[in-house]
């Protein structure tokens, strides 16, 4: 346990030497990112100006949802997206190799190399909306939200990344699958919206075969009420087999594995 | 792959063979036959490119095939999201169910066929100095690229037509028809219109690579406020009206609100051929305006990386 920290510290220092040498591009990446929320504000607000709620969701409660994805996905690509984004590239020119020659689990070395600094100021900004949001809109803090948002988040971000390992560890047998990552992600920002637009089989596969309901419309309907109480027991449980699942059909995939380029 | 390979051969030789010419004898008896060759050489090797860029994209399948379920994916989730928008009233802004299916499932399609991603290597190719080949190259950029893109665009076109079929089948979605054949030849020309003036904003806003290192930054920003202002999410006269005027001063609306509102009858008859003109006049200023960038960009250009 006490390598992998150490390889991880190495790799956050890695990761802020990068970060410093190209400040501007932080600067930009954050004021790109504000953009981007204000777009998404925008057009909250333009479709509240023609309607009082979306499937029985209230203005301040799709804000919720909006901010808990935006903030889940924040801490996704901090941590995961830069590593996800290139299993592709490195399954199919043979790059892999170097990870499997390496005295550390080669997953852990392929999930955890490459971290984006500039999402922690992002992320900062993005919790600061969320304060500003609970403020502006009096949103009632019971002392249970607390843990609730410390299980439900992380768990969200880890089925995320179980999500994307499952689909990029195709690319051992399928090779350059390079837009199953921009799939994922599309995929992933149908749970920005309230899942009660789905008819009940699609909800269902939301919650099961294609989880993108817990990235914030089950935090969000946790929180409003809407959500029973061993729905964070269902949602702790369906986190942990994802991930079982992900690393085992990786750990299959690494067995069959011919080097490309060696 | 075996395709692309043999491309790639055929451009190979097509360049050697355009070598040969242009170090011949142009004073001979020949002269006139070998100019009209060129000619035809001029063009070939951009259809050359057309098809190479073709056969890229269909070189790995799945990965075409994911492009696409992302594609269906977007669809189904703007579809449930208006049908439930529209499920009490039917309505929704002005706009009844089948109207706004529509526009939804129109956009999809147009979607396909005015916003390219081809131009985004051009930024990619000046900040890593592979933008140089193209210059030693007899070829035009500007075209280059086009075709590039026109190859991309056309199989996304085929593409969206057959997911829309499909989608559409499935989920029983009614559309509104438009039959006057007049206006139908106004929305073909404003579609026309808005795949030309994209290329043109794409590819001007990708030369800023010319000036920072950082472009895909703005590009993305770019993009973000282009589809926003295209109306791409929303029938643009939903928000208030003076926003909405604001949006209509800039070229963007032209993309996609300007060939679906003329489609779905929201505008006077009357007012079309000024609405045409005025995406006209974005398409030539756009287009000097990519000229005096590309020209000022040039002089810039060091070749780092080479």
């Amino acid at each position: 346990m006490k390598k992998y920290l150490n390889i991880y510290r190495i790799f956050v220092n890695n990761a802020f030497s990068y970060a410093a040498q190209y400040r501007r591009n932080t600067w930009l990446k954050l004021f790109i990112n504000l953009f981007w929320i204000a777009f998404l504000g925008i057009t909250i607000e333009v479709i509240f100006t023609q309607t009082q709620t979306i499937a029985g969701w209230e203005k301040h409660e799709v804000y919720l949802m909006m901010i808990l994805w935006i903030i889940v996905d924040e801490i996704y690509t901090l941590i995961f997206e830069g590593n996800m984004d290139m299993i592709p590239h490195i399954v199919t020119d043979g790059g892999l190799d170097i990870y499997l020659t390496k005295p550390a689990h080669n997953l852990f070395m392929v999930s955890t190399k490459k971290i984006y600094i500039y999402s922690i100021w992002r992320l900062i900004t993005q919790l600061l909306i969320l304060v500003w949001l609970f403020t502006h809109f009096n949103f009632t803090i019971a002392p249970y939200w607390i843990p609730i948002v410390v299980i439900l988040i992380p768990a969200a971000v880890l089925i995320n990344y179980a999500g994307a390992l499952i689909l990029n560890t195709l690319s051992f047998w399928l090779f350059r699958i390079d837009n199953v990552n921009d799939l994922w992600n599309v995929v992933r920002s149908l749970g920005r919206y309230p899942l009660s637009i789905l008819p009940k089989t699609l909800k269902i596969i939301t919650l099961t075969a294609i989880p993108i309901a817990f990235q914030a419309y089950v935090p969000a309907a946790t929180l409003t009420g809407r959500w029973p109480w061993y729905g964070m027991i269902y949602m702790s449980v369906f986190t942990v087999i994802l991930l079982f699942i992900a690393v085992k059909f990786w750990n299959f995939a690494v067995r069959r594995y011919s080097s490309a380029s060696s | 792959m075996m395709e692309t390979y043999n491309a790639n051969y055929k451009w190979i030789r097509m360049m050697q063979i355009m070598q040969i010419i242009k170090k011949d004898n142009w004073h001979n008896s020949q002269h006139s036959h070998r100019i009209r060759s060129i000619r035809i050489m001029n063009m070939q090797k951009y259809f050359w490119a057309f098809k190479l860029s073709f056969s890229n994209q269909l070189a790995y399948r799945v990965n075409f095939l994911l492009g696409r379920l992302r594609s269906i994916i977007v669809l189904l989730i703007l579809y449930y999201l208006w049908t439930t928008l529209t499920a009490y009233t039917g309505r929704f802004a002005g706009y009844t169910r089948e109207e706004l299916m529509t526009y939804v499932f129109g956009v999809v399609m147009l979607r396909a066929f005015v916003f390219g991603s081809q131009s985004r290597r051009i930024a990619q190719e000046i900040n890593d100095g592979g933008f140089t080949t193209y210059l030693v190259k007899p070829i035009n950029h500007f075209v280059f690229f086009y075709f590039r893109e026109l190859a991309e665009r056309l199989l996304l076109i085929c593409s969206s037509v057959i997911e829309i079929t499909i989608v559409s089948a499935l989920l029983s979605v009614n559309f509104f028809v438009q039959t006057d054949g007049i206006a139908l030849i106004w929305v073909l020309g404003a579609i026309l219109g808005a795949h030309f003036l994209y290329y043109l904003l794409s590819y001007m806003v990708s030369l800023i690579a010319f000036w920072s290192r950082e472009a895909m930054g703005p590009r993305f920003m770019f993009e973000w406020l282009l589809e926003f202002a295209s109306g791409a999410y929303f029938p643009l006269t939903i928000v208030s009206a003076l926003f909405f005027g604001i949006l209509q001063l800039l070229p963007f609306t032209h993309l996609i609100f300007t060939p679906l509102t003329i489609y779905l009858e929201k505008i006077a008859p009357a007012k079309i051929p000024a609405l045409i003109g005025m995406q006209m006049l974005w398409i030539l200023v756009v287009g000097m305006m990519t000229t005096l960038v590309w020209k000022r960009g040039l002089r810039r250009y060091s070749g780092e990386g080479i």
